[in-house]
């Protein structure tokens, strides 16, 4: 049986066109990251679908832009799920902490992760916040995760003193390309160019699992909702599942024809969204291993998919896409499936 | 500095060889520093001889508004001294005759330690006096290499790039439909055997390879035979997917810092044909024909998204490297390059592919008609 969704919006970025690179939803707002120097954010609250005025058929407005905030472009942005902070990463190696306002309508800085020792942190690529916003994990080039304490970021320009440093783990040196913070807090997740994949114990501060199976670059790691499981993919074009605990492998999900470049649970962890090169975005049903549904909005390259967060308005569950080309493409499942 | 003495199009004509007006105000140049020494040398109980040079330390385009927004360069420099005693480097300046700078080298290995040393100086000296490299009669080795320049059927097509002096004219040109400009010494040798410049389904053109990062010969032959072709030729370049093709792209379409004075030979026109990403996926094998980026492959590419030389005044990207910039982020998501060679994994895979391309590029002419 499979499911049917339908495309219901989609949001052609204006000139330039900058690739989208990255998505973090929140139950309130999307941040959009890309090649662009700002970073837009749109509200996500009101999926009024049969609207009765011209501005309610546009359920996402861009709602704010913080203009020019990464000068090269930003690769990473992620959001936590309590929807309250998010970060951002830019090209040039700045990381950013964003907090929303009291009302939860607008978003301000709360600052930059500045590290002790630049040199020793290692340039910072995937970026992940925990469920509360205070702890970011960052991988870095060569293959580091360094977890910070969002609450101790440097809020003025001037302002040199480095943020502290919860946590760093070493691997072996491969650049890291994903990495995840469980909702539990318990668990760091790391993936990498070499294909390795790494589970850490927070409380321990030790490495748990060194999971195999994955052979080339994973270019995402996400735990589960529950924290049952993480999922990796990358360009061995399959979606591996392991068990948290045991690091055992149990699932193997094959089909894409391309490098899987994103991935998402949804809110129940029945499935998995993944996003690829070749622009196909797949849903796959954990409980039956397949795939029950394929949507391409065109040929270039997904490098984010991301489920909407469950609100009380939203009967059927949303998806967007987002990559080269700069448009957001937004799914709803159609309903009575 | 005082070097406004002679600023008209005269040419002094003392004996052989001819001293243009950029020749003497290196002489000047040379006469005042050697007087300034002379004196200080004398001055009791010490004085203190020093040669002063400024370096380029860094250029930013602009439009300049007062001349039909023509593209040109700020040039920030700074003073650099070298005092003494020491010895200095006076071996350099010879004007009887013309000097490759590996030669200058040469003469003293041991003082200058590095031939990165004498192109410095030899860059510094021609900023400061304000003239051209060519000015102070020192020559880069020829670097690059030809191929279809000559309209016959001669066994050996491939020559060495000519120093293009006051005085080079070109044969005749009529039969060039296109000239392709390629990183690769070893995909030129390769389109060679093939005698692609001759037998290509598209026409007769031009092949060119400076074997890398191109040289100033190589610019600036390059210039002047797009100058002298009437039609205009289109020209194209072909480098590998990482972030030293396009930091040779850039450097044959707008030049480099070190040789800021060299603006007339840029090719901003020259249209880059790959390759790209798009080429490298297509494949299918993209997994085995790419690689990994190193450090260093992402330090260049960060320093090009970095560059104030890409933008103009008003920070807008130089025409063309819009298409570079984005590349160039791609890569860095991808984490990947890959070289031209991968073209080739089919056998005449290099031949086809650039054939669609040109025919692609050039039937857009015709289509405007």
């Amino acid at each position: 049986m499979s499911k049917q969704y339908l495309q219901t919006h989609t949001l052609a970025s204006t000139q330039p066109a900058a690739d989208i690179f990255s998505l973090a939803p929140t139950p309130t707002h999307l941040f959009v990251g890309s090649g662009s120097s700002s970073i837009k954010i749109y509200s996500t609250k009101g999926q009024v679908i049969h609207a009765d005025t011209a501005a309610d058929e546009h359920p996402y407005p861009l709602a704010q832009t913080l203009e020019k905030v990464h000068p090269l472009g930003a690769h990473h942005v992620c959001s936590s799920q309590d929807g309250k902070v998010a970060a951002s990463a830019g090209f040039g190696g700045e990381l950013k902490i964003w907090e929303i306002s009291e009302d939860g309508t607008s978003w301000s800085a709360r600052g930059d992760v500045v590290p002790q020792d630049k040199k020793k942190a290692g340039e910072s690529w995937a970026i992940a916040l925990s469920e509360d916003g205070k702890y970011l994990a960052a991988a870095t080039h060569d293959g580091r995760i360094n977890v910070y304490d969002t609450t101790t970021t440097a809020s003025a320009a001037d302002d040199k003193t480095a943020t502290q440093r919860i946590a760093q783990y070493e691997t072996k040196g491969s650049f890291g390309l994903s990495v995840d913070l469980s909702s539990n807090g318990a668990m760091t997740a790391s993936g990498h160019q070499n294909g390795s994949i790494y589970i850490f114990n927070n409380s321990t501060q030790r490495l748990a699992h060194s999971l195999t199976g994955l052979l080339k670059p994973v270019r995402a790691v996400r735990f589960s909702p529950a924290c049952k499981f993480l999922a990796a993919a990358g360009d061995a074009r399959i979606i591996a599942l392991y068990d948290t605990l045991s690091g055992e492998q149990v699932a193997n999900f094959s089909g894409h024809a391309s490098w899987v470049m994103s991935l998402d649970w949804n809110w129940s962890g029945e499935f998995l969204l993944c996003g690829g090169y070749d622009g196909k975005a797949k849903i796959w049903s954990v409980e039956r291993k397949e795939c029950v549904a394929t949507q391409t909005e065109s040929e270039k390259c997904l490098w984010s998919v991301r489920w909407l967060p469950k609100s009380a308005s939203m009967r059927n569950e949303t998806f967007v896409t987002a990559g080269a080309g700069g448009t957001l493409a937004f799914y709803r499942e159609a309903s009575g499936t | 500095m005082d070097l406004d003495r002679l600023d008209d199009d005269i040419t002094l004509e003392t004996c052989t060889p001819q001293i243009t007006v950029a020749n003497q105000k290196v002489l000047d140049f040379i006469e005042n520093t050697f007087n300034n020494i002379l004196r200080e040398i004398e001055v009791r109980p010490c004085g203190k001889p020093v040669i002063v040079l400024r370096r380029i330390v860094a250029v930013r385009p602009y439009y300049d508004e007062a001349d039909f927004m023509r593209l040109k360069w700020h040039i920030e420099d700074r003073e650099v001294q070298y005092r003494f005693p020491g010895k200095t480097d006076d071996e350099a300046w010879r004007f009887s005759e013309r000097q490759r700078a590996r030669d200058i080298y040469y003469h003293d290995p041991t003082l200058f330690k590095q031939q990165e040393t004498v192109d410095r100086y030899i860059d510094d000296i021609a900023h400061t006096c304000q003239v051209a490299r060519s000015d102070l009669k020192v020559t880069g080795s020829p670097k690059g290499l030809h191929a279809g320049l000559f309209n016959n059927d001669r066994t050996d097509q491939t020559a060495t790039i000519p120093a293009v002096d006051i005085g080079f004219t070109f044969s005749d040109l009529s039969h060039l439909r296109w000239v392709l400009v390629i990183e690769k010494e070893a995909t030129f040798n390769s389109l060679v055997e093939r005698r692609y410049q001759q037998k290509a389904t598209i026409g007769p053109g031009l092949l060119v390879t400076a074997k890398g990062y191109p040289d100033l010969g190589t610019r600036r032959f390059l210039r002047a035979l797009l100058n002298r072709a009437e039609p205009s030729i289109k020209v194209f370049g072909l480098m590998d997917w990482d972030p030293d093709g396009i930091q040779i792209l850039k450097c044959y379409r707008y030049g480099s810092k070190k040789m800021a004075q060299e603006y007339g030979c840029n090719i901003p026109e020259m249209k880059w044909i790959g390759l790209k990403a798009e080429d490298v996926t297509r494949k299918g094998q993209a997994d085995n024909a790419s690689m990994p980026l190193s450090m260093r492959d992402r330090a260049i590419a960060l320093s090009m998204l970095t560059s104030g030389e890409w933008r103009d005044g008003s920070g807008t990207l130089l025409p063309g490297l819009e298409e570079c910039t984005a590349e160039l982020q791609l890569m860095l998501m991808l984490n990947r390059k890959a070289e031209i060679q991968i073209l080739d994994e089919g056998g005449n895979g290099l031949k086809e592919w650039l054939t669609v391309r040109l025919a692609d590029e050039l039937q857009e002419d015709r289509i405007m008609w």
